[in-house]
């Protein structure tokens, strides 16, 4: 055999080990909140805001928190490290990244949803400009 | 009108790939009508783009498209990315760049076809049948739908709306503007080497394809390659990610291309002088295609919706299947030809040997390492359909760290080694001088902080190829700048190395809370937030005025928030100062304004009970529901909730009605007095539904001392990024680079070319006639001239 494809084969394997392990320790499912709160890995949670309950960003700490409910209708209060995200109010979902500690969602991250965000619906037509 | 054109250009696409397909199986004449159909479809498409603008210019609101992305107060520049915003409108743009190149194209393979090997068929057919894919999804998702198309049933036949939505303000910016239709360039230019690898395998003809397809790969590699880092200035300086990378799908789809392209520049070189890596190269060219293809797919599909901050709308199930067909054939056809050729690709046996220090075995493991990074990436990013859930960003800064680390080592060892073998001793001599460079800047960052072993390597091969290229660099510019090219590019790819070092690993950061007019100490530099200010064309904009002191150097950053009706939300924008060695990044969290009652103002009140307050007796009597809306309320539109207190001030007796309001699930108590009293205001802060019916009532003696209230404060995050400056220059010196090898590349081609065309001219002037049709003596004149 030449000695570079050796050399490449060589390459390639530790790469994957490597990569396996790197791969094992960062994957993030998808869970819904009864699911988070059973394991201690971190999860990803879809649900929507609920947006009758209170939410408030607290300066001192740079925490925003609010109250979501999952697909499962099971609400819990998210306490999210940062400010609330941009397109937040109109997101028709979000998803929220990491664990569940003390009995409430701790995320890392939000991602907002938005399926309507750069779509109108019918209605709206006749209301724009006016 | 514009359905009409997008039509026809569909058509004559088509026809032009049918033509230029017979013209390959035999039938020569049909070049001419290929080159015939492919300009009526150039043309029609230009001119849908032209429609499609002034369409956008002139505010023609009865399309739904430019109701949806536009409106009457954008300036010229956002009327621009008005085109792009939507998906129709990008596919549109990428048709466009289509063409545009396929222009330049035709007319570039059409005049270097030296005698028997032309290349105009093969390449312009699959071009041209790139071209009609994504004409026909501009005739599925067309962005000429009426509004009353769209919304069949709820606008009536012939209605325009006064005017559009508007354009989501995050992209109302100048980087929105140039980003997309850049990176759209890069994709459009990235068809060209894949069409050129086809037609190799068409023609089962391995020889010039490489060196016509260079010039055009090198420029799909510097075009792709900014419009990615653009968009990283956006994420940075506009969206305030307070970085230019998160790994987000969007952006990984567009890397993975380029790396990939990136990986076949360097084996397109090594065939060129050693003749190895003819399958590789054919396989790269196209996998860089098709991955375009493929990231099309993911982000168009709405596939990753719940993994992205940016998928796109789900487009519906058609141009889903669609999407997935187009990738499909391209791929598995491209990858077929491979496979049916596979026995003429073979390379001899007595080639086969390399020595193991020689550069083409370097560039075979950076190629490799290129690879692999594409790959580590690819699968993260589409884990989300694999399996249900999604990969952490740290899982690419690991896996990429070690790979980056490798191909910066690599590049600064092959650039010392020469092609098929080089002299032992020799090259251990040249490593010298880099190593003892590499090793005293290496300690001095170390002493400068520099504390993280694989970091620590990592800025050690960066430097070591830094002063490889820069060596080099420095030589060539003293003979013939534009050879440099190729160390340029690399160059700035170890500066931006060394750019994400001092930024990733060694940025600072800290919450802050800067109450008006008082200097506070935030990672070594004093803060001082001063004032709001309007924005001088848009007063519901602001700007938070922060001043930043050190050494009695000061400079003023401006973040901005504002309230956008079409998000409705707060949108924040970063600021930040660009200093040589760092930058200072201010990212506004929010405002927090003194309110009009303080902490023990506040007390709770059970229904029907009633509490004694300040000399007052205070009874909550009942919710007051008549101006609430339970389904409002869900939607977060606007609300009011009221609580009907009963106050008694001494003998006087009085029912008042005290209103919140409450939107987007925060709530602003409105303040109420008695009728006859002004000493007292009410105000209805919380209130709690669950188990007992129980309101919060603040009551304010406006008679008694104020207390110290705290003053508007300003809530940001401070970073301090150094090096990240980097970067950009990275970027810069990079493309600057890319463009000298293009330079290079075609003038050498041209030169060729020449001579070519001088020995066919003077021997077999009746045949060139003939092949090249009449169009033919007339460029060839040119050439000459």
């Amino acid at each position: 055999m030449n000695k570079r494809y050796i050399l490449g084969g060589l390459i390639i394997v530790v790469f994957l080990v490597v990569g396996f392990f790197a791969f094992k320790d960062s994957k993030i499912e998808y869970a819904n909140f009864q699911g988070a709160a059973q394991t201690h890995k971190t999860c990803q949670v879809k649900g929507v805001w609920v947006k009758d309950k209170e939410s408030k960003f607290d300066a001192s700490t740079n925490q925003f928190t609010f109250v979501m409910k999952d697909e499962n209708n099971q609400e819990m209060k998210v306490v999210l490290e940062g400010a609330k995200p941009n397109n937040f109010e109109m997101a028709e979902n979000v998803v929220a990244k990491g664990k569940v500690t003390n009995g409430y969602f701790h995320a890392k991250e939000v991602l907002t949803k938005c399926p309507s965000k750069y779509e109108g619906k019918g209605e709206d037509v006749q209301k724009s400009g006016s | 009108m514009g359905s009409i054109l997008i039509f026809i250009a569909f058509a004559s696409a088509l026809l032009a790939s049918v033509s230029y397909f017979s013209a390959h199986f035999g039938k020569t004449n049909a070049v001419r009508f290929g080159r015939f159909f492919f300009h009526v479809a150039a043309i029609a498409t230009i001119s849908s783009a032209a429609f499609l603008l002034y369409l956008i210019i002139t505010h023609q609101f009865q399309y739904t498209y430019v109701w949806n992305y536009s409106s009457r107060d954008l300036p010229f520049n956002l009327l621009l990315s008005t085109f792009y915003a939507g998906q129709e409108g990008s596919f549109h743009l990428w048709a466009f760049l289509m063409a545009l190149i396929g222009i330049f194209l035709v007319t570039f393979v059409s005049k270097r076809d030296g005698a028997k090997d032309r290349y105009e068929p093969q390449v312009m057919a699959v071009f041209t049948l790139l071209q009609s894919f994504l004409l026909f999804i501009l005739i599925v998702k067309s962005p000429y739908e009426f509004v009353w198309q769209s919304f069949p049933g709820d606008v009536q036949v012939g209605f325009v709306p006064p005017d559009g939505r508007g354009l989501n303000p995050l992209l109302q910016n100048f980087w929105m503007t140039i980003h997309p239709p850049i990176l759209f360039a890069g994709f459009s230019a990235l068809a060209v080497p894949f069409s050129f690898a086809v037609a190799a395998l068409m023609k089962n003809d391995y020889t010039r394809w490489l060196k016509l397809a260079m010039p055009w790969t090198l420029f799909a590699g510097m075009v792709l390659g900014l419009g990615i880092m653009l968009g990283g200035y956006w994420a940075y300086g506009v969206l305030g990610w307070g970085g230019y990378w998160g790994w987000d799908p969007v952006e990984n789809s567009s890397l993975v291309p380029w790396i990939i392209i990136v990986a076949a520049i360097h084996t397109m070189i090594s065939e060129q002088t050693t003749g190895r890596f003819k399958k590789t190269n054919l396989l790269l060219c196209m996998l860089a295609f098709i991955f375009v293809l493929y990231s099309t797919f993911l982000t168009r599909s709405g596939i990753l919706g719940d993994a992205s901050v940016h998928s796109f709308v789900d487009p519906g199930q058609e141009v889903y299947l669609f999407l997935v067909v187009f990738l499909s054939l391209f791929s598995i056809g491209g990858i077929g030809l491979i496979i049916f050729r596979m026995k003429s690709l073979a390379v001899p046996k007595e080639e086969k040997s390399t020595e193991l220090l020689s550069r083409e075995t370097a560039l075979f493991i950076g190629t490799i390492t290129l690879c692999a990074a594409a790959l580590v990436i690819a699968v993260g990013t589409s884990w989300p359909i694999i399996s249900k859930g999604t990969v952490d960003p740290s899982f690419y800064n690991k896996m990429n760290l070690p790979l980056a680390i490798l191909i910066a080592a690599i590049n600064g060892f092959s650039i010392l080694l020469k092609w098929k073998n080089s002299d032992e001793k020799q090259f251990i001599k040249s490593l010298y001088m880099p190593v003892i460079l590499t090793a005293a800047a290496t300690i001095t960052l170390v002493i400068f902080g520099l504390d993280d072993v694989l970091m620590g390597v990592f800025a050690a091969a960066s430097l070591f190829a830094l002063f490889i290229n820069a060596d080099n660099i420095f030589r060539m510019v003293k003979t013939n700048s534009m050879k440099a090219g190729p160390y340029v590019a690399h160059l700035g790819i170890m500066v931006l190395f060394l750019g994400v070092i001092g930024s990733a690993q060694y940025s600072q950061e800290e919450n802050v809370s800067l109450p008006i007019g008082e200097p506070k100490e935030v990672l070594g530099y004093k803060l001082t937030y001063l004032k709001a200010t309007p924005f001088p064309d848009d007063p519901n904009k602001y700007h938070f005025n922060v001043a930043v002191e050190k050494d009695g150097k000061s400079y003023w950053l401006q973040p901005v928030m504002f309230y956008s009706d079409y998000n409705q939300g707060v949108m924040k924008n970063p600021d930040y100062a660009a200093l040589l060695t760092k930058d200072i990044y201010i990212s506004p969290m929010g405002l927090e304004v003194p309110e009009k009652y303080a902490k023990d103002d506040k007390i709770n009140i059970k229904k029907g009970e009633t509490a004694d307050v300040k000399g007052l007796k205070v009874k909550f009597i009942d919710f007051d529901r008549s101006k609430f809306n339970r389904d409002d309320m869900a939607s977060g539109k606007e609300n009011i909730i009221a609580a009907e207190l009963e106050v008694t001030d001494g003998t006087m007796k009085e029912t008042i009605i005290a209103e919140q309001h409450i939107h987007e699930g925060e709530s602003e108590p409105v303040e109420v007095q008695l009728s006859g009293n002004t000493r007292f205001s009410f105000f209805f802060t919380q209130m709690n539904l669950q188990e007992e019916a129980q309101v919060e009532i603040a009551v304010v003696d406006n008679l008694a001392p104020k207390k110290e209230e705290p003053a508007e404060t300003l809530v940001a995050t401070a970073s301090i990024k150094p090096f990240i400056s980097f970067v950009w220059v990275g970027t810069g010196i990079m493309v600057l680079g890319f463009f000298f090898s293009i330079v290079n590349r075609y003038r050498k081609l041209r030169q060729e070319n020449e001579t070519i065309k001088h020995i066919s001219g003077n021997g077999h002037e009746s045949k060139v006639h003939t092949n090249g049709g009449n169009k033919k003596p007339h460029s060839k004149h040119k050439q000459h001239a």
